[in-house]
């Protein structure tokens, strides 16, 4: 056997052609899409100078999922980053990711606030 | 007699439909209160109704009954006519079965002092039928105002 380069058999262009059409499918695959769930916002403090956020997130194939205990994180998470101190203003959102024509998705609850400490609070 | 094999995929089945997906429709997240109070105690408070999938029940019909599919479609559509607008779950008998969250909260924390209030609307869904379910959870702290 001869070694042969695949582009002098079959040609640049199908090289091309395959290229743009691989890089379709992987981006196909790869980008997500997010969609909203809801949204929620507590009042909101005059003292804004310390912000604190937290995420916790699942994922799911098919949209299948047994519980919902993974929100439990978002406030245990809160609060080890605002000790001894109180969390106002705290919006909360609810995304799912949905990756693959669907068949994986993530839902991510995530939550901001503004941490207020010391005396006065 | 049947085998062992079959056996056990008709109990992950029967597990399956008893388990539930637990679909998540709504959570909201209260202001937290971390300052060190001398005694709190955590409290959760559940409502649920069943609720029902029309369009899984005429698919359920549809494929068990003697009915014509036209017939069952009929219906379908005219029963679909009354249920639009967004919402959240499957539609229940009892709508006003989250009206009761406030006293119970109350009941449950009767000093008043509530903090890290966590309001999640759930649904368990099973064929056909699904509980919709809110659920609060939150931290009383005792004493006077």
């Amino acid at each position: 056997m001869f070694p042969v380069k695949i582009s002098h058999v079959v040609g640049g262009g199908f090289l091309k052609r395959l290229a743009a059409l691989l890089t379709l499918i992987v981006s196909t695959i790869l980008v997500s899409c997010v969609s909203l769930q809801s949204v929620s916002l507590t009042q909101v403090p005059a003292a804004r100078e310390k912000v604190v956020s937290a995420e916790a997130s699942k994922f799911l194939f098919l949209g299948i999922a047994f519980d919902n205990d993974f929100v439990d994180d978002v406030t245990r998470d809160l609060k080890a980053k605002c000790p001894d101190g109180k969390i106002s203003g705290i919006l909360t959102k609810d995304e799912a990711v949905n990756y693959f024509l669907f068949i994986f998705t993530r839902r991510r609850v995530s939550a901001t606030g503004y941490c207020l400490q010391g005396e006065g609070v | 007699m049947i085998g062992w094999s079959i056996k056990i995929l008709l109990g992950l089945v029967a597990a399956g439909l008893l388990n539930g997906c637990a679909v998540l429709h709504h959570v909201q997240i209260g202001d937290i209160d971390n300052r060190r109070s001398p005694k709190s105690s955590y409290f959760d408070v559940k409502v649920s109704e069943t609720g029902v999938s029309l369009d899984e029940a005429a698919d359920v019909a549809k494929a068990f009954s003697q009915a014509r599919s036209d017939d069952i479609e009929q219906v379908r559509t005219a029963l679909s006519l009354f249920q639009q607008g967004p919402r959240t779950g499957n539609p229940v008998y009892n709508e006003t079965y989250a009206r009761k969250v406030g006293e119970l909260i109350a009941k449950e924390c009767p000093s008043g002092r509530v903090t890290e209030l966590r309001s999640i609307r759930e649904a368990r869904k099973y064929p056909v039928i699904s509980g919709e379910i809110v659920k609060i959870t939150g931290r009383c702290v005792s004493g006077e105002n």
